[in-house]
């Protein structure tokens, strides 16, 4: 705790000899009366002071407790005069840590407090990923003259630290189960349900596969053959390219964080339900060292490896790294700021995708990215890289913020070659400027035209729970 | 416990980036809106503006408070129109500071602030002038000259209060928005400098071609008679010498001076520039043959120039004898050649005008358009003003003489009549308006320049500079106001005011740096605004009861030094206790 005096009155002895010598100098009785008044501020000032039992007592509390990234939390802080005496200055501002964001309120506030009052400051902050601690909150007390000032930090009780889980780190959410295990009929013969055709026996072929009836009827032996049932191969890709740093407002998460949460939630449903799942990234170039690269030199992750669940979270915190990578090599183009193109975040197949940028607010071009640049990031030759690494028969997830026509181009490449396609597409587009609406609009005919070619579509808007886009997604890859 | 005095940067903790103060109570930079995490983010997009004043609810305070007192003073010393002239003048100011201050729309700012320069200097001029021909009118003459000294103190006396008011008017509008800081002082200042050269440009053209057009008559011009003839004999010595006799120093002098300003000037040509498409190179060698004769004439006459103090020291005949005659004629015919002198003055002029118009291109040629236009603003509302005088000059003139005749008292008003006639009539009326224009909008310069030195140099704290010029014009007002017979509640009503306005604006600013203006510091601020109106309520009865009842003390009375000594030592005392 830090006490200290402020001169805040020493204008009252300017004012005593001012009216002095001009009280000598007018002859002016009413003058020298007049010395009355600054000298009684003077007083004011130096016979005020804080109560020296001043005690204040504060308590946290979030609004949510498991919030997802994006979420908006109402932090509420409850300060309390546990002192005997009045507190008529107290400001207290809370400990918010510098990674997160405060959208609306204040993490301050000034009260003035009897003795037993309590008053209550709230606030705001986006979710991120990971776990944000929160630092005491710092009191400052005054008394009425203000000339005195005691600071000091107090703990706060209830909540300190906010938690985001990341969806491989935690517990498989069964509100997005699947209805069924993934499987489908193939046309080779084998084990399985629905019959398909008879063949002379073998020896060796299993006792439960002979043709009893026929054998009774004729004496022949014979087998039968059913429908081979497969489990499904299902690739998600996850869309990183640096075209989707950009965000509808500042303070929440871009749009290629929200794709790699949606794809990494989209991974764990398919991995519960007993889906093959692969997983690969666009847009890494090389920022995931620890993650195979299939043979086309892109991150891989087989659903049959051994420890495809731990690479895959691998995978995805290089996702989130890279990320957030761009946003710092973009300081100074903070995520409120570099207005963009409406028509363009369309850096197209060899964009240099553009810092963090907010979408659509209006004017374009010319920005410069680092991680734009270093980010093979689109083109018909990134189509055949990721091609050469397909299976031959899988469904394919594409997660995408759909912030330009290479994802269009993409599908209708798989489309061309009998790939079943579903893209996953976080909205993050907005309203509230020109830009953000030509950006919105542009995106609405891309999902169009995926529709077009026979891509099933899924939007993630931003005033949806993130379980409302996994049911719609796993219900779409299941239909 | 936990360190307090943060520093600053992009990985500053927590506590800096709320705002903890510093041991003066002050926060140190962490609050600033733009502050960015290493990700760049904004974490707090609520975080205080320390360039933002004090908050509404102070502002609305300290703005109140100095109307209120202004209003009862003002009026109690001079005409109620000179408060309303304060007033206008006190808007039209902060509205010129706001318009400086912005980034938007900032060329037409520039130049509608330049035009309302001529305003701001005639509202002051006017609120205070207003006042005091009114109560010279009303007191002069007198009966007996014993009574000049105390009622002219008693004039000067309410001229003061009406000052001081209309000082404290400024900055109480000038807290709304917080218009008033070092930085917009400057910048106004800069720009009534460049709006009051148009003006004084032209009206020195007007003045000079009618005192040249009417030569004859120009030792009899009214008012610049004295200036033309200095003018007039240095430009004969300078180029019109006397012959017969040698002028080595003003020779020498102008040959210094020519030949240092012909190489600079021929320095800071582009000829390379300009020359680079020729092959030979010619001009490019003329022009360092040129620096090099001018460097050397330069050194020559430089070197030679003490020499020459000789011949204000010694006769013509002496140095003639000194030198020999042949010398000395050669010397006399060189010195006190007209010709070779208008030569060397010409390509003086030549080359500063080279000068100016090369720094002005490279200027121009390094900053962008916006930039330039918005340098040049202030010179196209130097000339709005001229093109305003042209359009009143005839009616403005001919109101303001009549306005002043009519409130000096007896010989002064025929006098006075007398004088502006032959002023008047000597220069017509445009050039006689344009010069008050010009010097009005010079005093809206020097004031802008004082308030800046004033908050640079701390003599008002800058963070609450517009407050303080409230509480301090309120303060000199409510002070002077007695000396100037107002009586006893106005005078402490203005003094209470004064203090409810520093206090409101310094807790205010405070606490707008500290917490911000969300309206959920209005329970504190309630609290100690009312405790220092309370104080000051308190404070004023105990004056008037001081007053009403303690020994009237007299300045010939014994008792009032001791009382007066009283005062500063309780006042010393309690100040004491105050800084312990």
């Amino acid at each position: 705790m830090t006490r200290e005096r402020v001169h805040r009155w020493r204008t009252g002895a300017v004012g005593v000899g001012t009216l002095v010598a001009l009280g000598l100098l007018f002859a002016s009785p009413l003058l020298l009366a007049a010395t009355v008044v600054p000298l009684s501020y003077l007083a004011y000032g130096a016979l005020s002071a804080v109560p020296s039992d001043a005690a204040v007592s504060i308590e946290r509390q979030f609004g949510n407790a498991m919030p997802a990234p994006g979420q908006p939390v109402t932090v509420s802080l409850t300060v309390t005069n546990e002192s005997a005496a009045t507190l008529s200055d107290l400001r207290v501002v809370d400990g918010v840590p510098d990674e997160l964001v405060v959208t609306a309120g204040s993490p301050r506030g000034a009260f003035a407090l009897q003795s037993g009052e309590s008053a209550t400051l709230s606030y705001d902050v986006v979710a991120r990923r990971g776990e944000f601690d929160f630092d005491d909150p710092l009191v400052r007390l005054r008394p009425l003259s203000g000339t005195e000032l005691v600071t000091e930090s107090v703990p706060a009780a209830g909540e300190t630290e906010l938690s985001v889980v990341t969806p491989v780190t935690r517990a498989p959410d069964r509100h997005a189960t699947l209805l069924r295990a993934g499987t489908h009929r193939t046309d080779s013969g084998g084990e399985g349900l629905e019959f398909r055709s008879t063949r002379e026996y073998r020896p060796g072929d299993p006792k439960n596969r002979i043709h009893w009836r026929r054998f009774a009827k004729t004496g022949e032996l014979t087998t039968v053959s059913f429908r081979e049932e497969r489990a499904v191969r299902t690739v998600v890709v996850v869309d990183a390219r640096p075209v989707g740093n950009v965000t509808p407002r500042p303070g929440v998460p871009t749009a290629t964080e929200r794709a790699a949460y949606a794809g990494e939630r989209l991974y764990e449903a398919l991995v519960d339900g007993g889906v093959v799942t692969s997983v690969t990234a666009l847009g890494l170039d090389g920022g995931a060292p620890e993650v195979p690269t299939g043979p086309a030199g892109l991150p891989w992750v087989d659903g049959e490896a051994d420890d495809a669940v731990g690479t895959a979270r691998l995978l995805f915190d290089a996702v989130r790294v890279a990320a957030d990578d761009t946003a710092e090599d973009t300081t100074g183009v903070a995520r409120d700021a570099g207005p963009v193109d409406g028509t363009g975040a369309a850096s197209g197949p060899n964009g240099a995708g553009p810092g963090t940028d907010t979408v659509g607010s209006g004017s374009g071009g010319g920005r410069s990215s680092e991680a734009g640049r270093r980010a093979a990031d689109g083109g018909s030759e990134l189509v055949e890289r990721l091609l050469e690494q397909f299976p031959p028969t899988a469904q394919v997830v594409f997660v995408t913020p759909l912030l330009d026509d290479w994802p269009v181009d993409l599908v209708g490449t798989l489309a061309e070659r009998e790939y079943p396609v579903t893209v996953v597409s976080p909205d993050a587009t907005g309203a509230g400027s020109l830009g953000r609406t030509v950006a919105r609009f542009e995106r609405d005919r891309r999902l169009a035209d995926l529709s077009a070619v026979g891509a099933a579509t899924v939007e993630w808007r931003q005033s949806e729970s993130i379980e409302i886009a996994l049911s719609n997604s796993i219900a779409t890859l299941l239909s | 416990m936990r360190d307090q005095n943060l520093p600053a940067g992009p990985h500053r903790s927590n506590a800096a980036a709320r705002g903890v103060a510093a041991s003066d109570g002050r926060v140190p930079d962490g609050t600033a809106p733009d502050r960015t995490t290493p990700d760049g983010k904004v974490p707090d997009r609520t975080a205080p503006d320390r360039t933002a004043g004090p908050t509404r609810a102070s502002a609305a305070v300290v703005l109140i408070a100095t109307l209120a007192a202004t209003a009862l003073l003002i009026p109690r010393v001079g005409p109620d129109l000179s408060f309303a002239i304060a007033l206008g003048d006190a808007l039209v100011f902060a509205a010129s500071l706001w318009l400086v201050g912005r980034e938007r729309y900032q060329v037409v700012g520039y130049a509608a602030a330049g035009v309302l320069a001529l305003f701001v200097g005639a509202g002051f001029v006017l609120a205070t002038g207003y006042a005091s021909l009114q109560l010279l009118s009303a007191m002069f003459p007198v009966t007996t000259p014993e009574l000049v000294q105390s009622l002219g103190l008693q004039v000067a006396s309410a001229t003061v209060v009406v000052f001081g008011g209309t000082v404290a008017l400024v900055g109480a509008v000038a807290t709304v928005g917080n218009v008033l800081r070092a930085e917009t002082a400057w910048d106004h200042a800069k720009l009534a400098v460049k709006t009051f050269v148009v003006p004084l440009l032209v009206a020195t053209l007007l003045l000079a071609s009618t005192v040249l057009g009417r030569v004859e008559g120009a030792d009899s011009a009214p008012v610049t008679a004295p200036l033309v003839d200095a003018v007039g004999g240095a430009v004969d010595a300078l180029l019109s010498p006397v012959p017969g006799r040698a002028h080595l120093f003003t020779f020498c002098s102008l040959l210094f001076v020519t030949a240092f300003v012909v190489e600079r000037a021929v320095k800071a040509l582009p000829v390379a520039e300009l020359t680079a498409t020729r092959s030979d190179g010619g001009r490019e060698a003329a022009a360092r043959t040129l620096r090099r004769a001018a460097d050397q004439a330069a050194l020559a006459s430089g070197v030679a120039l003490p020499v020459t103090l000789v011949e204000f020291a010694l006769d013509p005949a002496k140095i003639e004898s000194a030198v020999t005659p042949p010398v000395y004629g050669l010397l006399a015919a060189v010195t006190g050649a007209g010709v070779l002198r208008w030569v060397l003055a010409v390509a003086l002029v030549a080359s500063l005008a080279a000068l100016a118009v090369t720094w002005l291109l490279r200027r121009v040629s390094r900053i962008d358009s916006r930039t330039v236009a918005v340098e040049l603003m202030p010179f196209v509302g130097g000339a709005g003003v001229v093109v305003l005088v042209a359009l009143t000059h005839g009616t403005a003139l001919d109101i303001a003489l009549t306005f002043v005749a009519d409130r000096l008292p007896g010989s002064f008003a025929t006098e006075f009549t007398r004088q502006s006639s032959e002023v008047v009539d000597f220069y017509g009326s445009l050039t006689v308006t344009l010069t008050v224009a010009a010097l009005l909008v010079g005093l809206t310069a020097l004031l802008s320049l004082l308030l800046t030195v004033v908050i640079s140099v701390e003599m008002v704290p800058s963070d609450v500079a517009p407050p303080a010029l409230a509480a301090g014009g309120t303060f000199v007002a409510a002070a002077f106001a007695a000396g100037a017979g107002v009586g006893a509640p106005v005078v402490l009503v203005g003094l209470v005011a004064s203090f409810v306005a520093w206090d409101a604006g310094e807790y205010g600013t405070t606490l707008r740096r500290e917490i911000g203006d969300t309206g959920r510091e209005r329970g504190p601020e309630t609290a100690h605004l009312g405790a220092a109106l309370a104080v000051g309520t308190l404070g004023a009865v105990g004056a008037v009861l001081v007053y009403e009842y303690a020994p009237r003390p007299s300045v010939a009375a014994e008792s009032t030094l001791p009382f007066a000594l009283v005062a500063v030592v309780v006042g010393l005392f309690l100040l004491v206790a105050a800084l312990r």
